[in-house]
């Protein structure tokens, strides 16, 4: 997609046989225009029809490699219509204002999120899903909040990604104990690492914030977070802590319980 | 009988192959179990020991190929509701006089904590 405005908001939903991720993406543009009303947000999915009420740009996106679903990550460099754009997983929330977030990327050419907080606030310590991450020494990236501006670093980087998906089969010889199937967080952290973590991360900025709903990062008690904890919205609290930045709610379907 | 005859007997008999003893619970697509056999018969199984066998546990669950014992714990929550205890619109830890508010209950939910 050419370049049609200067910065916005670009979330992919690629719907499965079992998750609506349109549905997920329309709650999170919502979540965004509750508190920016003016955002630019785009929709990048494989969708036929949805509803796009919510969105400034809006595309049916032809992923080639749909045998996982994952390894498509790397063409939102090329689809996104903004100069410098904050890419958002669609299962997510947007809690609280997260302009400021542009103050400290934009003088950087990408970031890409570290470390993931539990509801508390609290940095998530638990170290259950991310064992390959310690293991191999990789930087502990979130792919979910992904910045960057169309420069030759994020050039690079998105064709490191693209090239690491591609031949996952040799590069996940260079890890121990590897992940059968490339996770798109494994391969940003393998890219990262590549071209030095500090070209591409901000470990030690307080923002931008992502709080994560898993288990173990939590933590709960199950996997269902919603069976256990009181949630209200409007704004986001979850057992009365009102929520900050972004939130992970990992759970589909949350908002039906 | 004579003692060749008897000799020849043992020498030349042909023992019937030993069935396979099985030891399976067969359960469904979510791995809840549906019954424990030493049958072989189709559908979903796991092959168990002797001793999960004699047990016949069915607080059981089947995940990853591998029999976990079910684990479930009841877990108390407040849910938004029609009546109950009137609280703010916006904030559950207020509670309001009068509307305009919003009524939270106690909720029971029995859960896994596989």
């Amino acid at each position: 997609m050419p370049i049609q405005s200067e910065r916005g908001y670009v979330i992919t939903a690629q719907n499965s046989d079992t998750v609506d991720y349109v549905a997920c993406a329309n709650q999170l543009a919502g979540s965004i225009r509750h508190f920016h009303p003016d955002a630019e947000i785009c929709l990048l999915t494989n969708a036929e029809e949805y509803d796009c009420d919510l969105f400034n740009y809006h595309k049916t996106f032809a992923f080639p490699l749909s045998d996982n679903p994952y390894a498509n990550d790397w063409q939102v460099f090329g689809a996104s219509p903004f100069r410098q754009t904050i890419k958002l997983e669609a299962d997510m929330v947007i809690a609280s204002a997260i302009d400021h977030w542009w103050t400290m990327f934009e003088h950087r050419d990408v970031v890409i999120s570290t470390g993931a907080r539990n509801f508390y606030d609290q940095p998530a310590d638990s170290r259950f899903y991310r064992k390959v991450f310690d293991t191999n020494h990789l930087p502990d990236v979130y792919n979910a909040i992904t910045y960057w501006r169309v420069s030759q670093t994020a050039q690079e980087f998105f064709r490191l990604v693209r090239k690491i998906f591609e031949h996952w089969t040799s590069y996940k010889t260079l890890l121990k104990f590897p992940d059968e199937t490339a996770s798109t967080d494994l391969v940003y952290a393998m890219a990262a690492q590549i071209m030095s973590p500090e070209r591409v991360t901000m470990p030690f900025a307080t923002y931008p914030r992502m709080v994560h709903m898993k288990r173990y990062m939590i933590p709960t008690q199950t996997h269902d977070w919603t069976k256990e904890l009181v949630w209200e919205s409007n704004p986001l609290r979850i057992n009365t802590v009102a929520q900050w930045g972004a939130v992970h709610y990992h759970l589909k379907d949350w908002r039906n319980d | 009988m004579t003692e060749e005859e008897f000799l020849g007997f043992w020498k030349d008999i042909q023992w019937p192959e030993p069935k396979p003893v099985y030891y399976r619970l067969y359960h469904n697509d979510v791995g809840e179990p549906l019954f424990y056999s030493h049958e072989d018969l189709p559908g979903k199984h796991i092959d168990i020991t002797p001793e999960q066998f004699a047990s016949q546990d069915h607080s059981v669950k089947v995940i990853d190929g591998k029999l976990v014992r079910q684990r479930q714990t009841r877990i108390t929550k407040l849910i938004p509701s029609k009546s109950g205890t009137l609280c703010h619109t916006n904030d559950v830890t207020v509670v309001v006089a009068q509307q305009p508010g919003q009524y939270w209950k106690k909720k029971q939910n029995v859960v896994d904590t596989n």
